[in-house]
């Protein structure tokens, strides 16, 4: 089975799941006769649901497609095409790790104090070794950016349970 | 009319704003310079802060950004043969041979020459032709507009990325989430649950910009090889031979020709929704080649190769502006920053406009030549001769630098932690999206459609008693919506065809 396959299978859980649990538990249907245990409305212009229906269903069928559309390509093709596999490198899941932990830190301790070091971690994930270059480029850039935004500008900048200058 | 276009150089004409485009050019330049950022992550990266601007100074300063990131990355195409932008890769390829023969200046010249001739010639156009087609626009009811926007999605949808289908699920996946919040019309909150009460204003429009190209293209470049982040490029030296450094006068008139051409074939691709600078480029490119008395030069460094895709690729820039001004539909990912942009500010494009917002449609026109003055002068004085240090620049560096600039800005929108999770959940989604294949355009600009499309389509039913035949009854609707068929047939057939063709031997 190919990428795209397995995306298209996914894609096809993701409508099913709308259409028969995130849309009728999300979205109220106020207004509607209830007839059988299901609401019919008098104007389905007026209903919620009916756009994000619409859009899952179509979102469905493209999904049919896009797992079709693999399964039907020319052995041929299959034999002479293979399709790389999605590769993520450990360095990406790393650098969404500190992000994540920024955007933790960032209403915890504040813009200043979680931008020095996650600046400073994130250009070491980047590749720069040379640590004169991390630190000044750290410390310098977030103290600027504050100064100019938050000093000059006023601009609300987030702040924590550290004292700000 | 004079008085209005007069009043509108006056009000762009003041320091603030001059201002604001002076900063805005070099930024661009920059930006669009290094490879991997480009005029989207650029604009997107900044719209925040124009949060607090006025109208007159945002605008500017965004159209700025996105103008001069399309020079600054041909510049990069001629000096590394690596295009800082995608439209710059039909540049590179007679751009780069040019620069090896030592004929940098020559050909950074020209491409200047060509950009400028290319972006007044669509600023004409945009001027002569937007009122006319927001005339029509006016005409349109709740069904027509319906099936235009379909139409326009579905352009979208197929003409960005690889895949039609793939670029058809991305619109369709923008559209659903743009319905995440409270029902424009009965108020019953949508996929809001009460212990998430952010999501009942729905997400923002920002923070999904920016997590969506800003903060995705930092992971992708994770991805890449360390080698990659060490950005060390033999830079070219300039011919010791004068001529070699400039482009003459007699050189500019050869190609004035080919220029106005290529201007508007960018201009004319340009105003279709999503059919941007990418492809103009190469069809400016393709026409020049066939129209050239020389085509074999085509490659080795030959000025019609350069100029063509040049004029196409900033033609481009103005004729975005044509459907966001006169119809609301954004004609690219960078025309739906300035939307959102306009939309920030209690504008919302379209027809309405022209007439509730002349003034600020004709400060629009006048900052667009305004602009490209400032782009000139700056590329002459002080750009193209530093251009070749600012493409050095380490990855390592410029890439946490955009993470943190993404983290701030979109927490400044609106001073909201919720939002700021919406963009690195946005960008981690988007990164995964660029992995399998899935285009970002397209999930945008639905986004960005996606309230007006619903409500042109309950507004029609409405009218019609809940009859879906409004849409066929109407001519012009049941015109959009037969369009619309024949395109995506036509490009699926096309698509079909071009997988079912036997992979050639090597």
């Amino acid at each position: 089975m190919t990428q795209d396959s397995r995306i298209g299978i996914v894609i096809i859980g993701v409508a099913l799941l709308l259409y028969f649990c995130l849309i009728p538990l999300g979205i109220e249907q106020p207004g509607a006769e209830w007839k059988g245990g299901i609401g019919v409305l008098k104007n389905v212009a007026l209903s919620a649901r009916l756009f994000p229906i619409i859009l899952t269903i179509a979102i469905g069928v493209f999904g049919v497609s896009l797992t079709l559309g693999d399964l039907f390509k020319k052995r041929k093709m299959l034999r002479e095409t293979s399709e790389p596999r999605m590769k993520i490198e450990y360095r990406t899941l790393i650098i969404i790790g500190v992000l994540v932990g920024y955007y933790l830190l960032l209403s915890r301790i504040g813009y200043l104090y979680a931008t020095i070091p996650m600046l400073g971690i994130l250009m070491y994930c980047f590749g720069m070794r040379s640590w004169i270059k991390i630190i000044l480029v750290a410390v310098t850039l977030p103290l600027l950016l504050y100064l100019v935004l938050g000093k000059i500008m006023l601009m609300p900048l987030p702040t924590g349970i550290l004292p700000m200058f | 009319m004079l008085t209005a276009i007069t009043d509108a150089f006056l009000s762009v004409l003041n320091p603030v704003s001059i201002g604001a485009i002076l900063l805005g050019v070099p930024i661009g330049m920059v930006i669009g310079a290094i490879p991997g950022l480009g005029g989207t992550i650029g604009m997107a990266i900044f719209i925040p802060f124009t949060f607090t601007m006025p109208t007159a100074v945002a605008i500017p300063f965004l159209l700025a950004i996105y103008r001069s990131t399309t020079y600054g990355g041909s510049v990069s195409a001629i000096l590394l043969r690596i295009p800082g932008t995608p439209e710059a890769a039909a540049t590179l390829l007679d751009g780069y041979p040019l620069a090896k023969q030592g004929k940098a200046g020559k050909a950074l010249g020209l491409m200047l020459y060509a950009s400028m001739i290319g972006d007044v010639l669509s600023d004409l156009i945009l001027i002569m032709l937007a009122v006319h087609i927001a005339k029509m626009a006016m005409k349109f009811g709740p069904a027509e507009y319906f099936a235009l926007l379909v139409f326009s999605l579905s352009i979208i949808g197929t003409l960005t990325g690889k895949s039609i289908i793939k670029g058809m699920l991305a619109a369709l996946f923008g559209l659903l989430l743009a319905t995440i919040g409270m029902d424009p019309i009965i108020g019953v909150p949508r996929f809001a649950p009460l212990s998430i009460f952010e999501l009942c204003k729905g997400l923002d429009f920002i923070a999904l910009l920016v997590g969506l190209f800003g903060m995705s293209e930092v992971f992708i470049q994770a991805d890449k090889e360390m080698a990659a982040f060490f950005g060390s490029t033999k830079i070219i030296e300039d011919s010791p031979n004068r001529e070699d450094r400039r482009t003459s006068w007699t050189e500019l008139k050869s190609q004035l020709v080919n220029i106005f051409r290529s201007g508007m074939i960018g201009t004319f691709i340009g105003a279709i929704p999503a059919a941007g600078g990418s492809i103009a480029c190469w069809i400016a490119r393709g026409v020049a080649e066939r129209s050239s008395k020389h085509p074999e030069k085509f490659g080795t460094g030959s000025l019609e190769g350069l100029a063509a895709p040049e004029a196409a690729n900033s033609a481009v820039h103005g004729a975005n502006l044509i459907p966001l001004l006169t119809l609301g539909i954004p004609g690219n990912a960078p025309a739906a920053v300035i939307g959102a942009a306009l939309m920030m500010k209690g504008i919302v494009p379209g027809p309405l406009m022209f007439q509730h917002h002349t003034d600020v449609i004709y400060s629009l026109y006048a900052s667009l030549f305004i602009i490209n003055a400032i782009i000139f002068t700056q590329a002459v004085s002080w750009f193209n001769r530093s251009a070749r240090y600012f493409v050095s620049f380490p990855r390592g560096l410029i890439f946490p630098v955009v993470a943190i600039f993404c983290f701030l800005g979109t927490y400044l929108v609106n001073n909201s932690m919720f939002d700021v999770a919406t963009m690195l959940i946005m960008g981690v989604f988007g990164y995964f999206l660029r992995k399998t294949g899935f285009p970002i355009p397209p999930l945008v600009m639905a986004f960005l459609l996606g309230g007006m499309t619903e409500n042109r389509f309950r507004q029609a039913l409405k009218i019609s008693g809940g009859n879906l035949s409004i849409f066929f009854t109407s001519p012009l609707s049941l015109f959009f919506v037969v369009l619309t068929i024949i395109f995506l047939g036509t490009m699926t057939f096309r698509e079909w065809k071009q997988r079912s063709k036997p992979t050639p031997k090597t």
